[in-house]
């Protein structure tokens, strides 16, 4: 497994998966919904779908997949894998 | 509904059992087949979440019945979060008087993340059952649970159901039983640091897991949460790969191929543009005739009290005051019960995620987001079923602003006004085009309201900055076949929560509203509205009006079009005296005749319509609003900001339209 340098969940394309690295900044709340919704260090991610206007976008998170806004996405640090 | 539980007054009393779970778990299928029809739905005290609570019967330490209270908790993700719903839910499991036991409903297909919210339920020491629920559908996918293994690990008793089709209840409700009977609490089930309280403020489970050695690349600190729901997770999975014989699948299945069109980039819109269509028609069209129905039955019942109470004010108060109140009432049952009827099967089969997913990025240019646009759409149908929808919004800061533009979008019932109007002063010229003027003026006024929608919704945006959005973050719920028993539960809920929030209202201000237009009476049998009440207020606000281009007799119309918009046009049929059965032609008639003599001019005309626009004198919308907002104040300023509105521009209008055509 290749380790490129991290970035955030926002710059990951449809189709590729990444690792999950840890979340920076953001509320609160918005922290607490992805750490409950299994976006915690070490899980999978794949960006699966893109809405019309790019935003939001469509991961696949444990075994369901879950909207996100880019904003919400830019809180994520991920590392692709490829 | 059986009453022995006093619930709301101020928190749970008496001995109780929890169901909590994820949201799109099936909790409420499962609450309903355990509660029958014996449940009701109320506010929990404070907050606009709804609270559904039943009773279940049991047979405990005796071998009699009897019933348990059950209280449905809302689906949440964790019990850690600051959302108004994880409030709620940790509120009630560890406040004075907490569950005798919980049943934890998990998604067997997503068994992971549903243990999060398991692990810390088992954090809270309160006696534990979890419900496989969707196993059917887990067998099918491959996923193959070991109960067993699974019970052993979590230390608590876990039970295969098929909630929908009612399988494995009796045995949930056997473990129920035995739980109450001789409760026992999981212990040793994980443990985040010996001497270190989590982070959420629950306290810790006990033993080691391994956490993953990744690389942090010292980019960042990880918080306690962070670090905590790692821990959980590092537990979770360890547990699910000892229990479940297929680990967490990543191929794409029925879901994912459905929703590579359904989130197309093309395909997604054209969808959506037809599938709401289709809820406006049946919204808008199909419940015309049950509407009509309705009128006509009232009428019917009217007429036989007028054949067997001799004629005199009793007669007149039953039949036209309260008799028409009731049925101004449930007028608006249908609306009601189609639109949450599609609301109800789009959500149920997941297909409203993927609309708001589609109109979130638009919508959100207005201070709104994707969920907002089907309450709005059915606003153009009629205004309450559309606030109520707004519950389906999950955001607070945005339902607010949803409901506070609602009254912009022109609702059905303001359509004779505007028909009766543009039919009396409009020529029929055709335009450039395939609409005559008259039809670009009726779409002009319906494009005002959205106009005045966008600018009230940025506005408001804009005056809350400070105040937090709940994140967007939505779970796709995976395509499932809607289930109509728990649809149609919920509508039935909804309509009777309408009749019961909003019923007195209704029925007294439109016998309010009778009362002021027919006393006191002139002696003759003529109806002169001069000499009423309603007359004299019309009168008395003439000044204030005569700038906008009305007189006394459209005060009146105005005043008694706030039970119900339709009645403007019959009042005004009164005082002009138009006698007929069909007012609404016969008056555009007597207005042309009017215009042609001077006495009612173009500049009124558009001057009233203008203000219809704008203005919300719908006392059933307000009383909605009141309903799902949970406070006063909203009601009140949307009524003083829009009557505001619809002054101003009726003034601009009329003094334009009068400066132009002189």
């Amino acid at each position: 497994m290749k380790h490129d340098s991290p970035t955030t969940l926002a710059m990951i394309r449809r189709g590729e998966r990444a690792i999950v690295v840890g979340l920076n900044a953001g509320s609160q709340q918005l922290r607490n919904r992805l750490l409950s919704m299994g976006v915690v260090r070490g899980s999978e991610v794949m960006v699966t779908g893109v809405a019309p206007f790019g935003d939001p976008i469509d991961v696949r998170v444990l075994n369901s997949r879950i909207a996100l806004r880019l904003s919400e996405a830019s809180h994520i640090i991920v590392i692709p894998k490829s | 509904m059986n009453s022995d539980s006093d619930l709301i007054k101020g928190g749970i009393s008496g001995p109780w059992v929890a169901v909590a779970g994820n949201p799109n778990c099936g909790k409420t299928t499962l609450f309903n087949r355990l509660t029958g029809s014996r449940y009701k739905v109320a506010n929990y005290p404070g907050v606009t979440v709804e609270c559904k609570s039943g009773l279940l019967p049991i047979r405990a330490q005796s071998t009699e019945q009897k019933f348990l209270q059950v209280v449905d908790l809302p689906g949440t993700y964790s019990l850690s979060g600051t959302s108004t719903d994880e409030q709620i839910a940790i509120r009630a499991l560890t406040g004075a008087n907490p569950p005798s036991a919980v049943i934890a409903v998990v998604d067997s297909t997503n068994l992971t993340r549903n243990l999060f919210l398991v692990s810390q339920l088992i954090d809270l020491r309160l006696p534990l059952i979890v419900a496989l629920n969707m196993s059917d559908e887990a067998e099918k996918a491959g996923i193959n649970i070991y109960r067993e293994i699974l019970a052993r690990q979590l230390n608590v008793a876990v039970v295969k159901i098929v909630a929908y089709r009612g399988q494995g209840l009796d045995e949930l409700t056997r473990a129920v039983e035995l739980l109450l009977s001789s409760p026992t609490v999981s212990v040793n089930a994980f443990a985040w640091a010996a001497d270190k309280h989590t982070a959420s403020g629950i306290p810790p489970l006990l033993s080691t897991p391994s956490i993953p050695d990744y690389p942090a690349n010292g980019l960042y600190a990880p918080d306690p949460h962070e670090e905590e729901a790692s821990l959980r997770y590092s537990w979770i999975s360890e547990i699910v790969a000892k229990s479940c014989g297929k680990s967490s699948a990543t191929e794409p299945n029925r879901t994912d191929r459905l929703d590579s069109f359904l989130t197309h980039k093309l395909w997604g819109p054209v969808t959506l543009f037809f599938v709401l269509g289709f809820v406006f028609q049946i919204v808008f069209a199909w419940s015309r005739m049950p509407m009509d129905l309705i009128a006509y039955g009232f009428e019917a019942v009217g007429a036989w009290l007028s054949g067997i109470i001799t004629a005199g004010p009793l007669r007149n108060l039953l039949v036209d005051g309260v008799l028409a109140g009731v049925s101004s009432l449930i007028v608006f049952v249908p609306q009601i019960a189609l639109l949450f009827l599609c609301i109800g099967l789009l959500e149920d089969s997941g297909y409203l995620c993927r609309a708001a997913f589609v109109l979130d990025r638009f919508m959100r240019r207005f201070g709104l987001q994707g969920r907002s646009f089907i309450p709005l759409l059915s606003c153009f149908a009629c205004n309450v079923p559309g606030i109520m929808a707004t519950r389906i919004i999950p955001s607070k800061r945005e339902r607010l602003t949803t409901i506070m533009i609602s009254p912009f979008m022109s609702c059905s019932a303001r359509l004779p006004v505007y028909s009766v109007m543009i039919g009396a002063f409009i020529p029929r010229t055709p335009t450039s085009g395939f609409l005559s003027l008259q039809g670009v003026v009726l779409l002009g006024l319906y494009l005002l309201g959205i106009v005045g929608a966008i600018v009230s919704a940025i506005l408001f945006d804009r005056l809350h900055r400070n105040r937090e959005s709940a994140p967007f973050v939505m779970e796709m719920a995976p395509f499932r076949t809607p289930s109509l028993r728990v649809v149609l539960r919920g509508v039935l809920d909804r309509i009777l929560v309408f009749i019961k929030s909003t019923g007195t209202v209704i029925v007294l201000s439109s016998v309010i509203v009778w009362f002021a237009a027919t006393y006191p009476r002139p002696t003759e049998t003529g109806q002169d509205l001069r000499h009423t009440y309603a007359g004299q207020i019309g009168a008395f606000i003439e000044p204030a009006i005569r700038p906008l281009g009305f007189n006394w007799e459209i005060g009146v119309g105005i005043l008694s079009s706030f039970a119900a918009r339709e009645v403007f046009v019959s009042t005004l049929a009164t005082v002009y005296s138009v006698q007929s059965d069909e007012p609404s032609t016969s008056l555009a008639r007597s207005l042309e005749e009017k215009r042609r003599a001077g006495l009612f001019t173009l500049p009124t005309a558009l001057s009233l319509l203008i203000f219809y626009v704008f203005a919300c004198q719908c006392l059933p919308t307000l009383a909605v609003c009141r309903r799902e907002t949970g406070a006063w104040r909203f009601p009140v300023l949307m009524f003083g900001y829009m009557t505001l509105i619809a002054y101003c521009m009726s003034f601009i209008t009329y003094q334009t339209a009068v400066l132009f055509l002189n």
